[in-house]
């Protein structure tokens, strides 16, 4: 995929002439608080480099203070850059001034803010079209424009009013129509759903990305909630510091997280929701219902249980471990031990939507399309999955402390 | 050296020693005025030409030298077009008030709204872009911080100084001494409000590609707007009360004529002139007041004018298309009071024994104005007889209604008492809903008040002096209109379908009765006061008097004394004569109009009507209702009376004779009055077809929760659904 943004070698540091001593300080690795003790300049952004592709949805995620808005502020030059380089579509962001930058700005990309920023003494429609208005649109195109830009968000009827007379979902959703209304092929969205409650905030990001279905727009977005980072985003970069601490797909961000501090971010992430089942799921290693308990047993090993399969290789019954010794134990047969009564599930589906299967403590079948056994998801697994995080957590804190 | 010699002789300690030791601050600073006076003299010129410039050509050039009338109206179209009409009528009212004061006071008024003008305009022109600069650049707010703090750490009378050095004593030096009194606050609150605005709201005008020029415009002027405003005023009336202190260093203006008063002790110069300048401070305070929103006319003119192109947009403006405002489902809307619910429902129509009652106000209310055009006076003039010699004696003429000699201010009130009783009845049987005032209240109130007006002049007194006065048909028109039409709004009143908004309480209400006692009070202490001051010579010439003055004449004839001396010596004995023995006709003196008596007749069937209107004599609902109309109606016609004295006498006067305080006691009687009818029947309104109101409001609702289910979030989420699907 072609690239869109990339951000290589960036430093910001605020304050006056922050190009001296400061920037050389912060280029030789010496931590914030130390350069700022030193020079009293305050770095923002310390060598950052990342590169957002044509049509995904790339997030960037940090507490508060980690630098991530001024990384999006550079992109439009809402912030210079102390050093390194700014490149969308293959231009110099940051060399840009005057009426190109402002060209620049109004052509390229649309952005949606945290807490609106409406211009309250305009009505919906002439927020929505206020973009077209700095370029010149004639108000009869512009109308069109804005209207149509309302209709993606659902918001017509309430062209005429005042930002002050909608909700705060529906204040953003004007924000949102307002950065898509020039049709730019970027989005900048700062904490765009970050003033919401959770549950308009979850239906906002639906629509976001309904609408990035539709249109196929690059979207730079910037959060401070990992969740929401991980339920939206194509690839997600994380900051501390002015730094960048990871970026890579939700489930390397979960599955492998670079440092602690990445870990303890995780810790608080509803990982059900991200880890799929194919990614715990062992080989099926099916068991053949001609043999006894004992060779069942055998067979099992250190596994919780195994699948009997039918010719065309779909499930049909399960042997576990607790049920073969307490057959052998009253002398039974392994058909005596086997019971039909297990849940099934695709390997695509979310360890949340396997929990209550998994509570009854038997193996479940994974399944492809046809039926036929894939995996083996172990109930043991699941919870292994979920404590594993928190294990890291606790190394890296050792670490540190000890 | 003679400072260590002197230093020597006296001991440190000594507070003597200071004198050797002085610092020549002073007199450094005098050189450097000096040396700036003699060698700048272009730059202070420069800095004194706008002042000039504004002073001479707007102020003493125009506003001083129009007719006054005019100005009038200018500040009348300016409130309109800045505010609303309300704060019109009274910019109009007081600046007409200003004017009754006399001429003398009349110029110093506008000349004192002409410099103001010209120091605000002038801190507008140099404090809003200082204000913006400091709000937009840090460095310049560095500067002017410090600077604006001690500016305001200076008192007053420090700013004039500099202002005398460089600029000498007058008008220019005064108002800029009082432009820079009053900029701080400008600058200031412009700063505050462009650092007020929201910085995310600034940085998406920039981020939608806003060059810098139309992030100002568009967002920060229009979002620091009532924080600008609000400087407006405040630099407003800082430079109206610098104005005052200016004075004394030659301001023009109503200051100076307070600092006259104050030099002079004249009591009657300070009132007047404090009263210009108070009814100035809230006129200008009024017009200049922050009013957010597009409900005035100037704004609705921008954007009139802003849509010239495609006026069609002006359709969906709810400030042009009243559509858009009747379906307006927008909760907070504070001109909807939950009480006017019914305006919208539609009001009992007009009856047939309601329009016979209206069509007889109608008649009624028709003969008071055309009374205005018959004659009311023959051979002499009954009001202005008093005031100017030369009408006491006019055989063979008559005058007309609108003229000074005839019925004069009596007549204006009639008619338009008249005008209002047509006014409101036309109302009502057009669209049966007649509003507050235009209803059959108002018109009885309208019917009365014309009534007792006319019979105002039918009992004033004519001057003793006056020979061969007849009434004149037009004041008997006048009488008979007032009767028809109050019998008209009589009848009007008892068969209209009204009631209270809600069950008037059983119990009496105090407030109308204490307000109908304190009017009679009132009343009282009008007839006893003075109606009349007649401080003309000849009114007071006794033959010993005369006997002195012919002696004078005499010698001046016989050459015993030069004739300058002579001329001055009969000015003085007349002058003398005249103040120690003024003329004071009071309100029941046989020798004046006698309209005190009558005052007090009509202040008492007023307060006893509204007595009445309290719940008393424990009327009915409707009797109460008609008692309060009748009370407004008695203090309409006295407080018509007052005017209609006031007026005519003003109208044609000799010099040296004014009307007295007690026309003034006998008006306020006449406010006291209307204040009690009001606290009654504001309760009363036209009944409404409660049918429709239902029907009415029913579809109301059902608009209203359909915008209601499409804000909820489920009902919105299904919309975005489907429009993202198709």
């Amino acid at each position: 995929m072609k690239e869109k943004i990339r951000l290589s070698g960036v430093y910001k540091i605020f304050g006056d002439q922050p190009r001296g001593r400061a920037l050389d300080l912060a280029k030789a690795g010496v931590p914030k608080d130390d350069v700022q003790a030193r020079t009293g300049h305050v770095i923002g952004l310390t060598d950052v480099n990342f590169t957002v592709r044509e049509g995904e949805i790339f997030v960037v995620m940090g507490l508060s203070g980690s630098g991530k808005s001024t990384a999006i502020r550079t992109v439009n030059q809402l912030h210079t850059v102390t050093d390194g380089e700014v490149i969308v579509d293959g231009e110099d962001v940051q060399a840009m001034t005057g009426s190109t930058l402002q060209a620049f700005r109004r052509e390229k990309m649309g952005m949606v803010f945290q807490h609106f920023a409406l211009f309250p003494h305009r009505s919906v429609i002439d927020n929505v079209g206020y973009g077209l208005n700095v370029q010149g649109v004639a108000k009869r195109e512009r109308d069109k424009a804005s209207l149509r830009a309302l209709s993606l968000v659902g918001l017509e009827p309430y062209a005429m009013n005042r930002p002050s007379e909608l909700s705060g979902g529906m204040q953003q959703r004007v924000g949102l129509a307002r950065a898509l209304a020039a049709d730019p092929d970027i989005l900048l969205m700062d904490e765009a759903f970050s003033a919401l409650d959770p549950l308009i905030r979850r239906q906002m990001q639906d629509e976001m990305m309904a609408i990035q279905a539709e249109l196929q727009k690059t979207i730079l977005f910037i959060t401070h909630d990992l969740n929401e980072a991980l339920r939206i985003g194509d690839r997600v970069c994380i900051m501390k510091d002015g730094a960048v601490v990871q970026i890579g797909t939700p489930e390397d961000i979960l599955t492998k997280p670079a440092t602690g501090y990445v870990a303890e971010f995780v810790q608080d992430v509803d990982q059900g929701r991200v880890i799929q089942v194919n990614e715990i799921m062992v080989e099926p290693r099916p068991l053949d219902a001609s043999v006894s308990v004992q060779e069942g047993l055998q067979h099992l090993g250190d596994r919780s249980g195994a699948f009997v399969l039918d010719a065309e290789g779909k499930p049909v019954s399960v042997l576990t471990t607790g049920d073969g010794i307490r057959v052998s134990g009253m002398g039974g047969s392994l058909a005596d031990a086997l019971r039909t009564d297990f849940e099934t599930c695709g390997p695509d589906d979310t360890l949340a939507s396997v929990y209550a299967a998994a509570g009854r403590g038997l193996p479940i079948a994974v399944i492809d399309d046809s039926g036929r056994l894939v995996g083996n998801l172990d109930p043991r697994h699941i919870m292994e999955e979920m404590g594993r995080v928190e294990s890291l957590i606790d190394g890296f804190e050792r670490e540190v402390f000890l | 050296m003679s400072l260590i010699s002197t230093a020597d002789q006296v001991p440190v300690t000594d507070n003597e020693v200071l004198d050797e030791f002085t610092i020549p601050f002073g007199s450094w600073t005098e050189e450097s005025v000096n040396w700036i006076t003699l060698n700048l003299e272009g730059l202070l010129d420069a800095i004194a030409w706008p002042f000039e410039f504004l002073i001479d050509n707007f102020v003493e050039g125009f506003l001083v030298d129009l007719p006054w009338l005019w100005l009038v109206g200018i500040m009348f179209l300016v409130a309109l077009l800045v505010r609303n009409f309300t704060v019109a009528v009274g910019t109009a009212a007081g600046l007409v008030v200003c004017g009754l004061l006399g001429n003398e006071y009349w110029e110093e008024t506008a000349r004192t709204i002409g410099l103001i003008l010209v120091a605000v305009l002038l801190c507008v022109i140099i404090g809003i872009p200082l204000g913006i600069l400091a709000g937009r650049i840090d460095a310049v707010w560095g500067v002017l911080r410090p600077t604006l703090d001690a500016m305001q750490v200076i008192h007053s009378f420090v700013y004039l100084l500099p202002f005398i050095y460089f600029w000498g004593v007058g008008a220019v030096g005064a108002t800029m001494a009082t432009m820079i009194f009053a900029l701080p606050p400008l600058i200031r609150l412009t700063n505050l409000g462009i650092r007020q605005v929201p910085e995310d709201v600034v940085e998406a005008a920039r981020a939608y590609g806003a060059p810098e020029r139309r992030v100002l415009t568009d967002v920060q002027l229009p979002l620091a707007r009532p924080a600008i405003m609000t400087g407006i005023n405040q630099t407003l009336l800082l430079a109206f009360s610098m104005l005052g202190v200016a004075a004394i260093m030659g301001a023009g203006g109503l200051g100076r004529l307070l600092f006259r008063a104050l030099g002079q002790q004249d009591v009657s110069l300070a009132a007047s002139s404090g009263l210009a300048f108070f009814i100035l401070a809230v006129i200008l305070d009024r017009i200049a007041q922050t009013e957010v929103g597009h409900t005035n006319l100037f704004s609705r003119i921008t954007t009139a004018w802003k849509s010239r192109r495609e006026p069609e947009v002006l359709l969906d403006d709810p400030a042009f298309n009243a559509e858009l405002r009747k379906g307006d489902t927008t909760p907070a809307d504070p001109t909807i009071d939950a009480d006017d619910e019914g305006a919208e429902g539609s009001r009992t129509p007009v009856g047939a024994p309601e329009r016979a009652a209206i069509i007889t106000s109608i008649v009624g209310g028709a003969l008071m104005v055309v009374s205005l055009f018959l004659t009311w006076a023959n051979d002499a003039s009954k009001l202005t007889g008093y005031s100017r010699r030369s009408d006491q004696e006019l055989p063979g003429e008559s005058f007309a209604g609108w003229a000074a000699e005839g019925g004069s201010w009596f007549a204006f009130g009639v008619t338009a008492m008249g005008i209002f009783v047509i006014l409101a009845a036309v109302r009502v049987l057009v669209s049966s809903a007649g509003g507050r005032w235009l209803s059959p209240d108002g018109a009885l109130l309208a019917a009365v008040g014309g009534l007792i007006t006319a019979v105002g002049y039918f009992v004033t007194s004519p001057s003793p002096l006056t020979v061969g006065y007849s009434d004149g048909i037009g004041m008997w028109v006048a009488i008979l209109g007032g009767v028809i039409a109050s019998a008209g709004a009589l009848r009007w009143v008892q068969v209209a379908p009204y009631g209270p908004r809600r069950p008037l309480k059983p119990k009496i209400v105090a407030a109308p009765i204490v307000l109908g006692i304190t009017g009679v009070i009132f009343a009282v202490v009008s007839m006893f006061s003075m109606w009349a001051l007649d401080e003309r010579a000849d009114a007071v010439i006794t033959p010993e008097i005369q006997a002195q003055i012919d002696e004078v004449v005499r010698a001046a004839a016989a050459g015993e004394i030069d004739s300058g001396p002579a001329g001055s010596e009969i000015l003085r004995i007349r002058a003398q004569a005249a103040t120690a023995e003024r003329l004071v006709v009071d309100g029941k003196s046989s020798d004046g109009p006698g309209l005190g008596i009558w005052t007090l007749i009509f202040s008492a069937a007023g307060a006893v009507a509204a007595a009445g209107a309290a719940g008393a004599f424990g009327l009915g609902d409707r009797r109460q209702w008609l008692g309060g109309a009748f009370a407004m109606g008695a203090g309409t016609g006295v407080l018509l009376i007052a005017v209609g004295w006031v007026g005519s006498l003003a109208r044609a006067s000799d010099p040296n004779f004014t009307s007295g305080v007690g026309a003034m006691i006998g008006g306020i009687a006449g406010f006291m009055l209307l204040a009690a009818g009001n606290i009654v029947i504001a309760g009363f309104e036209r009944s409404q077809v409660y049918g429709d109101l239902v029907l009415d409001s029913d579809s109301n609702q059902s608009t209203q929760s359909s915008a209601r289910a499409s804000t909820d979030p489920a009902g919105t989420d299904d919309a975005v659904r489907t429009t993202v699907a198709t």
